[in-house]
Formats: C-alpha cells, structure tokens, sequence
C-alpha cells in the first residue's frame, strides 16, 4: 500500500465515468474493490472527501483537482477547502488572523 | 510553412470563473485572445499544430516526455465546468506521421498514438482562439508537470523538429503553444504569480530573444510556481517560429485565475 495506490484509484475515478458515478452513488462498494491496495486510512480520506488530507499524503494537485468533480466535490468548494487547510487565502498568502 | 504562431495561456479559470478576475483586466485579456484569433483566421492556415501541457488526462502509469496525436480525431473537454460544448476536433493520421517523421530526422523521438482525450490546456486555446475545426489540429502533449521534466534544450530541439515539418509541408500551418506563465496550479498556493518572471520571460520575447525560452529568467524565479514549467510548450513553438520581436498582445497577473496570464503574437505579420 502506498500513496501510488491512492494516485492510481483518483486517475482511473477521473477517467471512468461509470467508476466515479457509482462512487458517488455507495462510494464503499468502489472501495471495496480496492481494500488490498488502500489502506483504512487512505480509504477513510477517500470516503471522507478530505482533499486537503489527500493532498498531505502526496496525491499530486493537479490529479486531485482534476478528480474532485469525480469524487462529488464543487471544484471552487474544494479549492478554498483546500487553501483553508494550510491557512492560505484566494490568492495564496497568508489568512489574516480573525478578531 | 508557417502560417501563424501564438503563445498563450489557458488556465481552467478563464473560462470556468470569469468573475474571479477584475472586469478590466479580465476584458484586456479576452480583447488580446480575440485579436489573436483574427489573426490566426488571416493567416489563413490549413492545419493547426497546438502545444500543451499534461494533466493527467491522459497519462498517468506512464509519462512520455513529448506525445503526439495521430488519430481521425480527439475529444474534449474532459471538465464539465468550462462551457465548452464537448465535441470531436479533427486530426489528421497522415499529417501527424510527417511531423513524427520530421521529429526522427531532427534526432527527436516522441511517443503517438490514435486516442487522446483534450482537456482545458486545449480545449481553452483553440476555444478563444476560434479554430475552424474544419482544419486538422495537430496536438502534442509535454510533459511539464512529473519529474524529471524534459529538458529546455530537447524542447528546442523539439521546436527545430516542428520547424522542419512546417518546412517540409506545402500546407500553412498555424501554431499555438499553450502553458503557463507563472502559477502554482490547483495547489493551496495558488493565486500567487510572479509577474517580475514573467515579464522577463515577455521583454525577452519582445526583444527578439529566443534564448529566454531555452534558459528561462532567474528573476521572480523563487515565486514562479511549478505550473511556470509548461514554458516548455512555448519553447518548442517559439523555436520553430520566432524570428525577431514577438508581439505581446496582452499581459495581465491575474491571481483570481491563479496565472500570469499572456497572449503573444510569437509571428507578427511584419515577419513574415
């Protein structure tokens, strides 16, 4: 099991119009197939839409973004999700501290 | 020959957030990609070669440095929120094999093969740029995006390929190279841009300097973002085409769009 694994599922889930439309309909089924490749943790992020958990993991940016609309996000939704994780803002500079 | 040749860029949001750039910067840029548009159609090409980057639309388990669509047609785009209409863009078996061809005499090999799925590093240029899709579009994929990333001096040597097929060719051929310019792409830094490299890698190319495509500013380099690595696409169209001032239609840092966000002219009509 390996970061591989999970870059692989993402790849094909975006290339796969029936894989991503059954994932986002029982999303654990899809899993299923994969539970000798991806552990419970990577399975947990995956069934947890944490794109920004994904992305510590070592899934490439461009992969996850491209396979968010697979994975039953709002690309913008999971953008700023994503920027908020590492407390960086639209443009990608620091969040100013809330009062 | 060659007919026309543009560098431009094709970040998602272009077309996929239009509000997220200021009404007057975003209007100069689409104004630029028109004006390149009706330049393209004046130059009046019978095939179109385009140059862009991967995204793992295609490739994942392998990545080829250089790929090449040979096949009756492509499809795209791949995303559903650019409001593009999915279509087929034609391609053309016969022409691409004289570019392979072309490519194996230059002491360049690239990968091909028959089915290639067009995302918005394709589907944007050719979009705002208005091809006819009557006309074959030729589209090479480079690898900008998995290290090691092809070298700018292959690039060139990709571009010297480009250039003898074109030469090689009786049909007038359109150019565009699709990537970049500074971004940090769909990543949490992204909205950040270095417009100090990128207006160096644009002053280079409106002095006429080619070598700014083959070994690439080192100003604003610490804030370039990876996505700047798809100047690469800019090098192989600027090698094969450029040969003297560019014409910088427009510039416009526009970090809601996460992009430093260019079209050039790379053959003003004066050079031809």
């Amino acid at each position: 099991m390996s970061c591989l694994d999970v870059q692989s599922f993402l790849f094909e889930l975006k290339n796969d119009d029936e894989m991503a439309r059954r994932f986002r309909a029982d999303p654990t089924s899809v899993l299923t197939d994969w539970k000798d490749r991806l552990s419970k943790q990577e399975q947990e992020m995956l069934l947890a839409r944490d794109t920004p958990g994904l992305y510590r993991h070592g899934v490439p940016a461009v992969l996850l973004a491209g396979a968010v609309s697979a994975l039953g996000l709002h690309p913008s939704e999971s953008r700023k999700a994503l920027k908020a994780s590492f407390g960086l803002d639209g443009a990608g500079q620091p969040l100013k501290e809330q009062r | 020959m060659i007919a026309s040749a543009f560098g431009v860029t094709h970040a998602p949001a272009i077309l996929a957030a239009p509000d997220r750039a200021g009404k007057e910067e975003a209007a100069r840029f689409y104004a630029a990609y028109d004006e390149a548009a009706a330049r393209l159609a004046a130059s009046e090409p019978d095939a179109v070669v385009l140059v862009t980057a991967e995204h793992f639309t295609n490739f994942f388990h392998v990545v080829p440095p250089f790929h090449l669509h040979n096949g009756d047609y492509a499809e795209g785009p791949v995303e559903d929120d650019l409001g593009i209409e999915k279509r087929r863009v034609p391609g053309s078996p016969h022409l691409a094999n004289q570019l392979l061809e072309a490519a194996a005499d230059t002491g360049v090999d690239l990968s091909f093969g028959p089915t290639l799925k067009l995302d918005h590093g394709s589907m944007i240029p050719l979009h705002l740029l208005r091809v006819n899709f009557d006309l074959p579009v030729l589209t090479m994929l480079v690898n900008c995006l998995v290290e090691p990333y092809p070298r700018y001096e292959r690039c060139r040597v990709m571009g010297e390929a480009l250039k003898r097929f074109a030469e090689r060719t009786e049909m007038r051929i359109a150019m565009i190279a699709a990537g970049g310019l500074s971004h940090w792409p769909a990543m949490p830094e992204s909205g950040r841009i270095s417009e100090a490299w990128d207006r160096a890698v644009l002053d280079g190319l409106k002095n006429g300097n080619a070598d700014v495509l083959i070994t690439p500013p080192s100003v604003g380099e610490a804030e370039k973002g990876p996505g700047a690595e798809e100047l690469r696409a800019w090098t192989i169209v600027g090698t094969a085409a450029l040969r003297g001032a560019a014409d910088v239609l427009a510039y416009e840092p526009i970090s809601g769009w996460s992009t430093g966000c260019a079209v050039v002219d790379l053959l003003p009509i004066h050079d031809q």
